[in-house]
């Protein structure tokens, strides 16, 4: 592949000519731009017509010589590039002017004359004047009044292994990452929260992926660009019934007009869980279990001495599970390869990269079955994203990105997907007691019992499911600029589609297990097959999401006043699988934004939008946004300090909406043909008729008011920027369930009505600090926000007066409803004393004491109340990156505080069977109840087993080693890097047992987090 | 040029074409759709049959006789417990009845105030001419009535007087509607059953239909005459029991016992109960193939009255079958039931002249003993295992033999049929689960006359008859009694013929059982027999192994109504005591 496109290079000679040749049809030279756009990359124009060849050299201020800059003679297309020593040629006349740019830097004119030898400093550009992405668009980041944070490619690639999303954790403020719980394998891991939650309906922000709905699970990282989150109403406005959770902008690579790059990156590691769980032995579970049994006042079951191994061990077996069917932690490998290149000129630009990736599963399998049954999941990603300048104005940008996508499990039935299997197979593992059956009897047969008939060793062996999901992504957007008409317009159209479909495919054969009684005979269960069977086939999942733009932007400057204004209709459709009828939305979204001396800005945005799922006449609504921002910097006071490069305030309010708060087309009240009656003798079957839920004429979509004041600096000649923001939110019109609210005598389901209101404020601060010391780059920085959440009404019933606590309004949204725990009750006495029941069971010593809030003698639901919080309130990112000479240095925290865990123990863990109340040991900090089979009322919802919550994690690390040309000279690389990625390494948690605080029960029932060490080498060719 | 696709960019930007936002094509009917089409209505009230109970192992797996002095349920976790350990409560009502009827409560109300303005075809169809469609709406609505009443029933018999409506609610009415009084929710049943049975046909089967436009053979199923009337006759007399009737109204035993014999033996008219039957019990005809078909038998056997629709499964076997046979055993007989079984000479294991030997506890029992548990020594058959049962310690379904093995020595044989196969290969049962059975009307019979008018030569019939299907002599019952003893013997026969198919929950209640100290001790102290083995191979019986002690306050005869709903409508107020 490499060789291919060295060899076509050297070849571009031959096709010069392609650039005279005079095409009509302009989409027949579209199409032809397509096709052999690599080589009009390499096709560098050579002017014949001028006169004299003048060489340079470009510089930055501190000597460095820089490569990639642009140089273009008199605005014309016609350029050529600086090589990577900074030197370029060029052949031009007397009176032409040259203009030196770069993406970087702030662009330099210079006029030839008569110098044949030149060198040109270029002045870096203040970082808060490059363009941000923004709706619909970019924006000059320094007079923006928009709250929003960025990352870079760097960021991303540094902090992703296999998703998109593990670079979304603690890198961007504002934007809390959950995991929700245990590797997924191409599934999305994470819960997104964009500023916090604000509804009892979707709360996920909108992502997309150049500008355009797209599913992230399976793309790779090393396509990205950019990543950006938008906070506030000025451009969630824009996307009208959509915005109200937050966006994020996801932007993929895109060629720039530069010489042609190469890489080959090769990245292999190792995969391992972050945390496994303990298990009891048979010795220690069944002594467990038969103090269970006693303490309900059951006689005991097992003879925990028959285990001690002096027994028939085929009999009374004892398992490590875990160690038998576990890997260990060097086998299960990772590995990514990913080839991109790019390049272009004025003409045309493009981006092409093609990868694979790689990761296994933790279970055992014999060889002889090879990787067969083993869980896996392996990705290739292809995209292409050409950009061609068509003439006459014309400028065409294509985003092909196609995905194939295997996960392979264990077979656990057509209904078990991927994850669902990993996660019921872990739990078999870690929660089949020891002394359940022995995994092979003596004649080699699968040992099994009547309760325990999926032998681990038989489900491992006997069957596999493979998922195969595809994706294909297509966006072409055209755009013509229409300065003859108009000084700054411009109209585009895009066009954007993505298609996914997802099909799986079984095999297996059923086994039985026997069991050995004391006799010698043994007892069989289940049914072997002789064959296997095929389950599948068909398509399991399937979406397309179409999108249709029509775009107008207008820009223009008049002295010191300038206005910018853009337009745009869109129309989106996303088609699911299933009797469901498609998400339909249209509408126009625009700004008009007024600047004046880069000093002032202002900005009016909004859409005006509607969904198919509310009722003719109430399906379209109009979201306003207005924002404005003072450049302080720009004042004369400032302009020339040395301490402020640039301070910006911002403020915006504006309104933003949520379509997807509750149930679909609730304006209707559906029938079904429904469960029918089977009459007759013998019974025949006679259809039915179903009323469905109640109508809700008025529903609509909720609305959130957001205003933001924010500030933007950068300080220290850029060596600090700050960015703080306060926001407050007010989220109306949630839908509630009027169920809720209405008794069961009504018998029929009802639909929500917008009733709920819930308050979002906090405060968000990103800090950045570069700093260099000599040769030695450092850069230290972190985010962190802090949100405060409060439910000012969800339409609650009315509670008795003496249970007013029972309300979620007054506490956090995602409040945790349980009961008040003072302790272990220690003797019987205790429990006359007194003097309650419980409705979860009867009261023995060693049971939690519950606190009767509303003093009724029960302990029951009616003592529940909000106890603690599921989210974070704190969440914060920390990262620090260094380099010295070729080395680098990259390391990423992330965190959160301010939240409760609950985290029972299973009863029969290690845990519990250490720290477990009996009638002989003392009440310690740690003690767990009493074991019980038959009571729930240690198993409530309660503060006894609540903890608060902070978290630390090591979420990334990285160290690097860049070999330059220096050391290269002899080969045809022209770089090459080798570094060593950690991700997930480590996390700090004070959790019991030692669990996961976001993901409480990954290792524990649930399939592990990963942790991912691996050993990279990237090579620019 | 440039103006022009100016102009149709901008044009096509500005369109606002609302059409593509209008609903598309999906699963749903419309209100209107539904209700213009006969066909579609029917449906209606067919979907809301599906609300009548279910009781084969309805409660999560466990029965409700496990909330009886009948049976234990093994499985701790089992929600049935929760009846006898503290959980039962506002919060959590276990048998989840209030929602399930209200909701078909609605169905039947919302047809009965469309159906008649469903308009009629404009020309005969495949349906049925318009005489033919007319003629089945006046039976379904009768079929409305019916079912409303077998909701609201369903509802009285747990938490008293409740709320009564006849039309749909809206959701402001739903939130202010008081409960009713118990009197006015009987009466109401009572009438609706009385309009039911007069629009009613009685019986499907082929050929016996006088009315046009009913599908013969194929309606078999739906609600009958036989049915109401049988409705009637259990809800007059819950309402005449002690629970409902305080001061011992007479006449309301009056009533039940009239509603009863309406069925069984009406005076001067043709008695509904020539349909029905009870055959005399065999070995090849027994309790269980009463509720299931195999090769030998019709659905529909001949003493059901009203039932559910049959369904093919083998769930009933795989959860009560004992585990050696490859069931979990969910619902295990005490000895509390096995000593209410009589000798096969009729008198009761107590009476010191009916031979019983405690050390051979099995031999020579009413054969219903056998038909209704598996005790120590049965034969038994199921999943393709064929066996003698081995409840001793150390046997194979001993109560060591598994953490969930039976506890009481007893496993459940009623509802089981040999048949049914679910390892290896795969043998469905046919089966209903009976509502109303003829063997019933005969005990509502005998207890109503009994309390209006004493023990009389109608009492003795009817229990005589009884028996003697059972396989007992008709001379066996003993005779001379009280009307105390009479009660008691009716209470006990009541008990063993109804056995597992819930009515015992409900009847020790509406009969206020629990008052009496003596009853109250035998239907709290739950027993099991214990079964050991001796070195000659012999077995030794002790019948008083108690197994359980079970909580009862007086609140418990009727349901606490669930506390959601209180919540949510002010104006209904909680069972007392809850």
């Amino acid at each position: 592949m490499v060789r291919l496109f060295r060899r076509s290079s050297k070849k571009k000679e031959n096709y010069n000519t392609m650039n005279d040749v005079k095409i009509n049809s302009e989409s027949l030279r579209c199409l032809l731009v397509f096709v052999l756009m690599l080589y009009f990359a390499k096709a560098l124009p050579q002017n014949a017509s001028n006169d004299f060849e003048v060489k340079g050299i470009v510089t930055d201020s501190d000597d460095n010589s820089l490569s990639s800059v642009n140089i273009t003679i008199n605005n014309q297309t016609s350029s050529t590039y600086t090589t990577a020593t900074g030197e370029f040629k060029i052949n031009v006349s007397k009176l032409d002017t040259l203009m030196f740019s770069h993406p970087e830097f702030v662009s330099k004119t210079f006029i030839v004359s008569d110098a044949k030898d030149i060198t040109i400093t270029l002045q870096r550009e203040l970082i808060q004047k490059r363009p941000v992405n923004v709706a619909f668009g970019t924006y000059k980041n320094s007079t923006l009044p928009a709250a929003i944070s960025t990352i870079n490619e760097t960021e991303v690639r540094k902090n992703a292994v296999n998703t998109i999303e593990q670079a979304l954790n603690g890198t961007l403020s504002g934007l809390s990452s959950i995991k929700n719980g245990s590797e997924k394998f191409g599934l999305s891991n994470y819960n997104f929260y964009v500023r916090g939650v604000a509804t009892t309906g979707n709360s996920r922000p909108l992502i997309l992926v150049d500008g355009v709905d797209a599913n992230i699970n399976l793309l790779d990282p090393n396509e990205i660009e950019s990543i950006t989150v938008l906070k506030d109403a000025s451009e969630l406005a824009l996307y009208g019934m959509r915005g109200a959770n937050g966006v994020i902008l996801i932007t993929t690579k895109t060629g720039k007009p530069s010489e042609q790059f190469m890489n080959v990156e090769v990245r292999t590691g190792v995969q391992s869980p972050l945390w496994v769980s303990d298990k009891l032995n048979a010795f220690e579970y069944t002594s467990l279990f038969n103090e269970a049994r006693l303490s309900d006042g059951n006689s005991p079951t097992f003879n925990p001495d028959d285990y001690n191994g002096a027994f028939n061990p085929k009999i009374y077996p004892d398992n490590n599970l875990p160690d038998q069917f576990l890997r260990k932690q060097n086998e299960h490998l990772y590995q990514n390869l990913i080839f991109s290149t790019g390049g272009g000129n004025a003409i045309a630009q493009y981006f092409t990269s093609v990868s694979y990736m790689k990761q296994g599963g933790l279970f055992t399998v014999p060889l002889d079955l090879g990787e067969a049954n083993q869980t896996a999941n392996e990705r290739y990603n292809f995209r292409s994203n050409i950009d061609v300048n068509l003439g006459k104005g014309f400028v065409l940008n294509t985003k092909v990105a196609a995905i194939s996508d295997v996960r392979r499990s264990p077979w656990l039935g057509r209904n078990s997907n991927v994850a669902q299997t990993n996660n019921s197979i872990f739990n078999s593992i870690m929660n089949t007691p020891a002394n359940a059956y022995p995994v092979t009897n003596l004649d080699g047969s699968l040992g099994g019992t009547s309760e325990f008939q999926n032998n681990l060793l038989g489900v491992l062996n006997s069957g596999r499911r493979v998922e195969t999901a595809r994706q294909l992504t297509v966006k072409a957007k055209l755009s013509k600029d229409l300065s003859s008409l108009l000084k700054g317009l411009s109209v585009n159209a895009v066009y954007n589609f993505e298609n996914y479909n997802a099909y799986y495919e079984g095999r297996f054969k059923g086994f039985s297990v026997f069991q050995l009684n004391e006799d010698g005979t043994y007892d069989e269960y289940g049914v072997e097959d002789n064959s296997t069977s095929i389950s599948g086939g068909q398509m399991s999942d399937f979406y397309k999401d179409e999108t249709i733009f029509m775009g107008l932007d207008y820009a223009n400057e008049f002295n010191d006043h300038k206005l910018d204004a853009s337009f745009t209709s869109s129309q989106y459709t996303s088609q699911i699988s299933g009797d469901n009828p498609d998400f339909k939305l249209l509408g126009v979204s625009g700004r008009v934004s007024y600047g004046y001396k880069n000093k002032y800005q202002l900005q009016v945005s909004g859409a005006y939008q509607g969904s198919n799922d509310f009722a003719s006449g109430n399906r379209f609504g109009f979201f306003p946004a207005a924002s404005l921002a003072w450049v302080v910097s720009e004042e004369n006071f400032l302009k020339s300090s040395n301490f402020i490069q640039h301070l910006k305030i911002r403020s915006s309010y504006g309104l933003t909406g949520n379509y997807l708060g509750g149930s679909r087309f609730l304006y209707r009240q559906p029938y079904s043909v429904s469960t029918g009656y089977g009459f007759g003798n013998p019974n025949g079957f006679v259809p039915g008729t179903a009323e469905g839920r109640l109508s809700n004429p008025n529903a609509t979509w909720e609305t959130a008011h957001k205003a933001n004041i924010g500030l933007d600096a950068t300080l220290f000649k850029e060596a600090l920027r700050l960015s703080v923001d306060v926001f407050d939110e007010d989220r109306k019109d949630i839908l509630i369930p009027q169920a809720n609210l209405v008794t069961d005598l009504i018998g029929i389901s009802l639909p929500q009505f917008n009733a709920g209101n819930v308050t979002n404020r906090g405060v968000e601060v990103a800090l950045n600090y570069t700093q260099d010391i000599g040769l030695l780059n450092l850069s230290v920085g972190g985010n962190v926000m802090k949100i405060d959440n409060n439910v000012v009404d969800l339409s609650e019933v009315a509670y008795p007066e003496q249970e007013d606590y029972r309300y979620l309004r007054g506490n956090a949204i995602d409040s945790r409803f349980g009961l008040v725990a003072d302790g272990i009750y220690n003797s019987q006495e205790e429990i006359q004393a007194d003097n309650v029941t419980s409705a979860y069971g009867s009261l023995k010593p060693g049971d939690i004491r519950y606190m009767d809030l509303n003093e009724d003698g029960i302990i029951n639901d009616a003592d529940k109340k909000a106890i603690g919080n599921f989210l974070p309130e704190i969440i914060y990112g920390i990262n620090f990156a260094l380099d010295y000479k070729g080395f680098d240095l990259y390391l990423l925290g992330e965190g959160s505080a301010g939240f409760d865990v609950h985290a029972r123990p299973d009863q029969f863990s290690v845990y519990s069977y250490e720290n477990r109340w009996t009638s002989s040991t003392g009440m310690s900090s740690s003690t767990t109840p009493r074991v019980s089979l038959t009571s729930d009322h240690n198993q409530q919802v309660s503060t006894f087993w609540q903890e608060k919550g902070n978290l630390f994690r090591l979420a990334s690390a990285e160290m690097g080693y860049t070999l330059t040309q220096d050391y290269l000279r002899n080969t045809s690389l022209s770089s090459l890097r080798i570094f060593l990625n950690a991700n997930n390494l480590l996390s700090t948690s004070t959790a019991r047992e030692g669990r996961d605080f976001e993901a409480i029960n990954a290792g524990y029932t649930q399939y592990p987090i990963f942790k991912t060490v691996l050993l990279g080498v990237k090579v620019n060719l | 040029m440039f103006k022009n696709i100016t102009f149709i960019i901008l044009l096509a930007s500005l369109l606002s074409c609302n059409d593509m936002l209008d609903p598309e094509l999906d699963g749903t009917l419309t209100e209107e759709e539904v209700w213009s089409n006969n066909n579609l209505a029917f449906g209606v009230l067919n979907n809301a049959y599906n609300f009548l109970p279910d009781g084969y192992n309805r409660l999560s797996g466990g029965m409700l006789a496990a909330a009886t002095d009948d049976a234990i349920c093994p499985d701790p976790s089992n929600a049935v417990n929760g009846f006898k350990n503290g959980a039962w409560g506002p919060f959590n009502l276990i048998d989840e009845a209030w929602t399930r009827n209200y909701t078909g409560i609605r169905k039947a109300n919302l047809f009965l105030q469309k159906i008649d303005s469903v308009p009629l075809p404009r020309q005969s169809n495949a349906l049925g001419t318009d005489e033919s469609i007319l003629n089945t709406r006046e039976r379904m609505k009768g079929e409305a009535h019916f079912l409303r009443a077998y909701f609201y029933f369903e509802l009285v018999k747990r938490f008293g007087g409740v709320p009564i409506y006849d039309k749909p609610l809206s959701p402001e009415e739903a939130n202010t509607i008081e409960r009713s009084s118990a009197d006015a929710t009987f009466q109401y049943i009572i009438e609706q059953c009385d309009i039911a049975a007069e629009a009613l046909p009685t019986n499907y089967k082929p050929g016996d239909s006088p009315v046009v436009g009913f599908n013969e053979a194929k309606d078999e199923g739906r609600a009958t005459v036989g049915a109401a009337l049988a409705l009637k006759s259990r809800a007059l007399l819950y309402w005449a029991s002690p629970l409902f009737n305080p001061n011992n109204e007479v006449s309301r035993w009056e009533m039940a016992a009239e509603a009863a014999k309406a069925i069984l033996d009406p005076d001067g008219e043709e008695p509904i109960v020539a349909q029905y039957n009870l055959q005399r019990l065999t070995s090849s005809l027994t309790l269980s193939t009463l509720f299931s078909t195999n090769s030998l038998l019709d659905q529909y056997h001949d003493e059901i009255i009203f039932s559910t629709k049959y369904n093919d499964n083998t769930t009933v076997e795989r959860l009560n079958a004992p585990i050696s046979f490859g069931g979990q055993g969910l619902t295990n007989p005490t000895q509390n039931l096995a000593d209410a079984f009589p000798m096969s000479n009729g008198k009761p294991i107590t009476d010191p002249t009916s031979g019983f030997d405690p050390q051979n506890p099995y031999q020579n029992r009413d054969p219903r003993f056998g038909m209704t548990l598996l005790a120590n020594g049965a034969d038994f058959n199921v999943n393709d295992r064929d066996g003698v049962m081995e409840t001793y310690k150390g046997g194979a379904d001993g109560s060591d033999a598994y953490p969930t093995a039976s506890q009481t020595g007893y496993y459940l044989q009623k509802f089981i049929m040999p048949d049914a196969a679910w390892e290896e290969r795969s043998v469905n049962i046919t089966r209903t689960w009976a509502l109303i059975r003829l063997a019933e009307i005969y005990l509502n019979y005998a207890e109503a006359r009994n309390e209006a008018f004493g023990p009389d030569q109608e009492v003795y019939f009817h229990l005589r008859m009884l028996r003697f299907r059972a396989g007992i002599r008709r001379a066996f019952v003993p005779t001379g009694m009280s009307q105390d003893e009479m009660r008691k013997f009716i209470q006990n026969e009541r008990r063993i013929e109804l056995a597992f198919e819930e009515h015992r929950f409900f009847d020790v209640r509406r009969w206020r059982l629990f008052d009496d100290a003596a009853e109250r001790d035998k239907l709290l102290n739950i027993k099991g027999v214990s079964i050991t083995k001796d070195n000659t191979d012999m077995f030794l019986y002790d019948q008083d192994l108690l197994l359980e002690q079970r909580p009862f306050t007086d609140n418990m005869y009727l349901f606490p109504l669930p506390e959601n709903e209180l919540v949510k409508n002010n104006n209904l107020k909680q069972n007392p005591g809850w």
